[in-house]
């Protein structure tokens, strides 16, 4: 058997163990199943010499029946076509060039009201104190309306704190609004909550937008890091404006939104938190940071990291038994639905699909690159001028990417975040392995999370 | 074929894409920590809503 071709079948199944539960998952199909322990034992003999006679050989003192029928039905899922299922046409699609822009983050604040210790903006931008004027917006939303060959437009709020421009939001809303009629806008806010008063409340749920409100959950986690210019912990108003926009039923649509460091690795009990003061839809974040940093996530802090993804999983499968469910944002994955496939392959479609405009006009890939100049695509009067990298930005996709085109996760990551990968010293085409581990480990955490509940009797 | 030794939780359809090329309506999805978009996997398609 050549090994070539165990390679292949590696790419093209996943297999999780986690409390009993025996997990496949088609990568190509993106099946998902569980499977006794005759069928496992089978599939991990098939893998390891790529020969189903062998494999079957290899079950030799168990009984022979109970082999044969998990054969025969893992043949049938083969024959169908959702298990080791190729995926031969997606390498071949060049996504990504009939791809235009359809998104802006604006920076519309680059100073912030509170001064968290892991905050990934660089010290020169914080100390800027800048916001995005009138003209500008004017221009950035102008250039997105003539380069847009969309109907959909999202233009995200962002900063610093986007609330310490609150009136350059509302009159981005208003020109949008007024110049692009035809258009259908989706609006978001990524706010750290404490300017949300009535009047921004009133005007963001007028304007049906989007919340991520920033807590990291219990108050010791969150003002560990989540700290004013002062150094005082913000927990204590941050709780009360969750808990008032919450109570209002002020979005349909809101994250709150936590990070976690290898401080707080036990995060579930963050999420548990949230979910007390109200909240129904959560999301909790590894953080961004420098990998000298000491709150930065570690490759030896994933085995850990990957038992509480499982952990969520169980607490999240009771909260729905006992019939108070959260909604986790990356548990959501709709394996029958979804996005097409390119989609899947381009990822976020920053640099071309989506850009982040600086409070000076500077366009960059994306709100993370701000300020690294050699990523420097333009600016809203002349628009790209860094022709030549927005190309390669597009041209990052999955299968250009080494790691990524025989990886078990590259249909449900979509390729990882750019920027992380060169904060952490790799390219567009080299993924950066801690942020590939600690993707793995929460995919793997989502597909427990899917087979759990549906081995799960319910009993309410 | 009843299932005896395997569950199927999810039959999934990724193979056959509806759609190859992208329509680029759907939600645009940034896959950096720093804000609650990441991945995917769990991103709707437009013309499915």
């Amino acid at each position: 058997m050549q090994p070539q071709q165990i390679t292949d079948l590696i790419s093209r199944v996943h297999l999780i163990q986690a409390d009993g539960l025996n997990i496949v998952f088609d990568v190509n199909s993106g099946s998902l199943y569980t499977v006794d322990e005759i069928a496992w034992q089978l599939l991990l003999h098939y893998l390891d010499c790529g020969d189903w006679e062998q494999a079957r050989e290899r079950m030799g003192r168990l009984d022979q029946e109970e082999v044969e029928e998990a054969f025969n039905e893992l043949q049938e899922l083969i024959s169908e076509g959702v298990l080791f299922s190729s995926g031969e046409l997606w390498p071949e699609f060049v996504p990504g060039k009939e791809l235009g822009i359809k998104a802006l983050c604006l920076n519309i604040a680059h100073n912030c009201n509170l001064a968290c210790r892991y905050c990934f903006v660089p010290e020169a931008i914080r100390c800027e104190e800048q916001i995005m004027s009138r003209e500008t917006i004017k221009k950035a939303l102008d250039f997105l309306l003539e380069n847009t060959p969309y109907e959909y437009l999202t233009v995200d709020f962002f900063g610093g704190e986007p609330l310490l421009n609150f009136e350059g939001i509302k009159f981005a809303v208003d020109y949008a609004l007024k110049q692009g009629k035809e258009k259908k806008w989706k609006f978001t806010v990524s706010t750290n909550t404490l300017l949300l008063g009535e009047e921004e409340l009133s005007f963001f749920k007028e304007h049906n937008f989007s919340f991520v409100l920033s807590c990291d959950g219990r108050p010791q986690v969150h003002d560990l890091y989540r700290v004013t210019t002062g150094g005082q912990g913000s927990s204590a108003v941050v709780t009360r404006r969750i808990k008032e926009f919450l109570e209002r039923g002020a979005a349909d649509e809101y994250y709150i939104r936590g990070t976690f460091t290898r401080d707080n690795l036990d995060f579930t009990n963050d999420v548990l938190y949230l979910a007390s003061l109200g909240a129904k839809s959560i999301s909790m974040e590894p953080v961004v940071a420098p990998e000298q940093m000491p709150y930065a996530l570690k490759e030896e802090d994933i085995p850990e990291l990957q038992e509480e993804y499982y952990r969520l999983a169980r607490v999240l499968c009771e909260l729905n038994r006992k019939g108070c469910g959260v909604d986790f944002y990356h548990y959501n994955l709709d394996l029958t639905g979804g996005p097409c496939a390119a989609k899947r392959l381009t990822g976020c479609g920053a640099g071309y699909h989506y850009l982040a405009v600086t409070p000076a006009g500077d366009l960059y890939p994306c709100h993370q690159l701000v300020g690294n100049r050699e990523y420097l695509l333009g600016d809203v009067e002349q628009g790209i001028t860094a022709a030549e990298l927005q190309e390669k930005f597009r041209e990052s996709h999955i299968f250009r990417k080494k790691e990524c085109s025989s990886c078990w996760a590259r249909f449900l990551c979509g390729g990882g975040c750019h920027a992380q990968a060169i904060a952490q010293g790799r390219s567009l085409e080299r993924p950066a392995p801690l942020a590939c581990a600690v993707m793995q480990a929460r995919l793997n955490g989502a597909l427990y999370y899917l087979a759990l509940k549906e081995n799960t009797v319910e009993t309410v | 074929m009843k299932e005896k030794h395997i569950k199927t939780v999810v039959k999934g359809t990724l193979r056959k894409p509806h759609l190859k090329k992208g329509c680029g309506e759907c939600q645009v999805s940034c896959q950096s920590a720093c804000k609650t978009s990441c991945t995917v996997g769990n991103q709707a398609c437009s013309l499915n809503k």
